[in-house]
């Protein structure tokens, strides 16, 4: 008989907690979305917190709306607390998912309870099978953001738009992109191939490390009149493709970019440098760098101002800008940090 | 080969290799520009030489291609004469200068530095110190305890080593991989071309004087060699001895990755490639392997530089030609072992 009576408590307890289960999930509401892979995916609704496992959906969320950002990918370093607001700065780090980094601890990620997962993919058509089948595992819902290439950010600001709701902000940033990529592409356009000023982008403590012309880490070498003198096919995402100086002296860059602090304080005080073209023309310049990279490394959003840093630096004639100002703006605009003109050109001319 | 020539050879090698390969890089240069380049510059002699060549000349030749061949030099020797040394000492063929963890705590040294410091005269101070850090963990762990101090001290090198890898790997784990982790792997691959004039005369020179202390001092090793007890029997201060030249041995090594970043194998196989020509006294078998050590670093480094438009880390070329070069000596080897 007790027996019987247990075996009766124990169904009803279970048929209570299945009933209050439903009852939770119906409590949040679903909404249906094609994410930009076209996978149709149903999101809670609303979506508070989201969780992007790659730097680069990381980085764009930092610009959509960093308040929604259940954690991060990467610790913020000292020197660029200021950037961010003290929310953001007290998140736990997570990590990345696939690769990239530091991996990140599934529990923690568990912890955090983002609604939503923004995974990031520079292609429409590859789908990892591995990647999805973790990803199901842990019972978030995932959406892709697909950008091949900096002309598909524009519609990459409005997907996430629709997904988090903050349409009207990105509406702005999308406009901001498409203006400045239109603009450059104007400027260049008018330029006759011969006139455009060729241009060796140094990486590495040594200066010696660099990208082919196809790479997507000089895209906006390609962008503003495409001649990255290292010409050759990238084999992988890598890069980072070693030459030697002889070789550099050889190309004859007009202008030369820079990566690593530590190379620009003593390119012009290394005499093993003075031959190279740009060097002896005082046309060598270093790539602003904080919070985040305009120009690559990682390759993100920073790279719509780093298009237009850059285009007044090669056309200096033809693109007339107040570069403290134009970045002043888009610091305000994209991150929410509004610099004075000393400290951006801190950022700037460190 | 006879003995008396032994050195006259092996020095005109080296001397021709080094000439040789002041003639090769992707800058395309006549033997007319630098012979020209040189009697001018030397002896003022021929001046058909227009100024601005002759400055693109001095630029390439004493700026860029002779500091590389001067550090491949230092850097060759020193690898191969501490590993001599090690080798001797520890009476052990199998150990190369990494034995006591220099080379991994150099690298992570460097690694640390590129993380936290934006300057590279840090890299390399940090570079040198961990160096030295290392071995000191490695001795310190084979002074607690008496008893056969060579085998304590291999297993204080295997734990200090094993420390500074994990601790090289957590820095690779929280670097940025974006920017700093490329950089990081990419200085532990090995390379010359960061060598400039100011950091090859600061390690030069400790350098020079290291591998000359350690030939005055091959004659210890030689009793060293035969074991501890044989030794102390000769009435050698075994202890002393050895801390000495492994002091000499970790300047000279930590010294080599501050010049050019992880650069192995050289240190072991050069010392038995050497042996295998002249025969196991030290007296002869470390200023040997000196030369024939900057011999081969020249000549990879050469193919490093030469061999595609990109450059091949030297990390790699040095195994890479070393397997076949050791598998033919090897086969032709005459001389005994011990």
């Amino acid at each position: 008989m007790t027996f019987n009576q247990k075996s009766i408590q124990i169904i009803a307890a279970t048929a209570l907690l299945l009933l209050l289960s439903v009852c939770a999930a119906a409590a949040v509401e679903a909404r249906t979305i094609t994410d930009m892979k076209g996978r149709q995916v149903s999101l809670p609704d609303p979506v508070r917190k989201v969780y992007a496992p790659s730097p680069y959906g990381s980085y764009i969320m930092y610009s959509v709306d960093p308040s929604m950002l259940a954690g991060l990918i990467f610790p913020i370093k000292e020197e660029d607390k200021k950037y961010f607001p003290k929310t953001v700065q007290s998140l736990p780090v997570i990590g990345s998912l696939f690769g990239q980094g530091q991996a990140a601890n599934i529990e923690v990620l568990l912890k955090a309870r983002p609604d939503l997962l923004i995974m990031w993919a520079t292609d429409k058509s590859a789908i990892n099978q591995k990647t999805e089948e973790s990803l199901k595992k842990l019972n978030i819902p995932f959406v892709y953001a697909v950008a091949g290439s900096l002309a598909d950010y524009p519609e990459v600001y409005l997907f996430l738009g629709k997904v988090l709701k903050r349409e009207k902000r990105t509406k702005r940033l999308s406009l901001y992109c498409k203006n400045t990529l239109e603009e450059i592409k104007g400027v260049v356009n008018r330029i006759p191939p011969g006139k455009r000023p060729s241009v060796y982008y140094a990486e590495g403590m040594d200066g010696l490390s660099t990208e082919c012309d196809d790479s997507i880490h000089v895209e906006l070498l390609k962008l503003t009149g495409d001649r990255d003198v290292h010409r050759c096919h990238t084999s992988c995402h890598k890069g980072f493709e070693k030459v030697s100086l002889e070789q550099v002296i050889l190309y004859k860059p007009d202008v030369i970019i820079v990566q690593e602090k530590v190379f620009f304080d003593k390119v012009f005080k290394d005499p093993a440098w003075r031959n190279v073209k740009a060097v002896r023309e005082k046309r060598v310049y270093l790539i602003p760098r904080h919070p985040f990279n305009w120009f690559d490394r990682p390759p993100s959003f920073m790279r719509i101002l780093g298009l237009k840093w850059l285009t007044s630096i090669l056309y200096p004639g033809e693109y007339k800008i107040d570069i403290i100002k134009e970045a002043n703006n888009f610091y305000r605009l994209f991150l929410g940090v509004e610099l004075s003109a000393d400290e951006m050109r801190q950022v700037i001319y460190p | 080969m006879k003995r008396s020539l032994l050195f006259p050879v092996l020095s005109l090698i080296l001397v021709l290799t080094a000439a040789f390969s002041l003639t090769l890089g992707k800058y395309p240069l006549t033997l007319d520009d630098i012979t020209g380049f040189f009697l001018l510059k030397m002896f003022g002699v021929g001046d058909d030489i227009d100024p601005e060549h002759f400055l693109l000349l001095g630029n390439l030749l004493i700026d860029i291609r002779l500091p590389r061949i001067l550090a491949a030099i230092l850097i060759g020797a020193s690898l191969s004469v501490s590993g001599a040394a090690f080798q001797a000492m520890f009476v052990n063929p199998l150990v190369s200068p990494g034995l006591l963890g220099v080379l991994a705590g150099a690298s992570f040294g460097a690694a640390m530095s590129m993380v936290f410091f934006d300057s590279w005269f840090a890299v390399q101070s940090f570079t040198f110190l961990f160096g030295f850090i290392a071995v000191l963990i490695a001795v310190g762990i084979a002074r607690m305890h008496k008893g056969n101090t060579i085998l304590l001290l291999v297993l204080g090198g295997v734990i200090s080593a094993a420390l500074f890898t994990s601790l090289l790997s957590i820095i690779k784990y929280i670097a940025d991989p974006f920017n700093q982790l490329p950089a990081i792997v990419q200085w532990l691959m090995g390379g010359l071309s960061l060598v400039d004039h100011k950091t090859l005369l600061a390690a030069g020179i400790p350098q020079v004087v290291s591998i000359i202390v350690m030939i005055l001092f091959s004659g210890y090793l030689n009793a060293l060699s035969m074991g501890d007890e044989e030794a102390q029997a000769l009435g050698i201060p075994v202890e002393w001895i050895r801390m000495l030249l492994i002091f000499v041995a970790t300047m000279m090594s930590a010294l080599t990755v501050v010049l050019a970043g992880m650069i192995g194998w050289v240190g072991l196989i050069i010392p038995h490639i050497t042996r295998m020509l002249v025969g196991p006294d030290n007296k002869i078998l470390i200023p040997a392997s000196a030369l024939i050590g900057a011999i081969y670093l020249i000549f990879v480094d050469d193919i490093s530089r030469m061999l595609f438009n990109v450059e091949i880390p030297i990390g790699i070329t040095t195994s890479l030609v070393g397997i076949p070069f050791f598998a033919i000596i090897l086969r032709k080897a005459k001389k005994g072992w011990n």
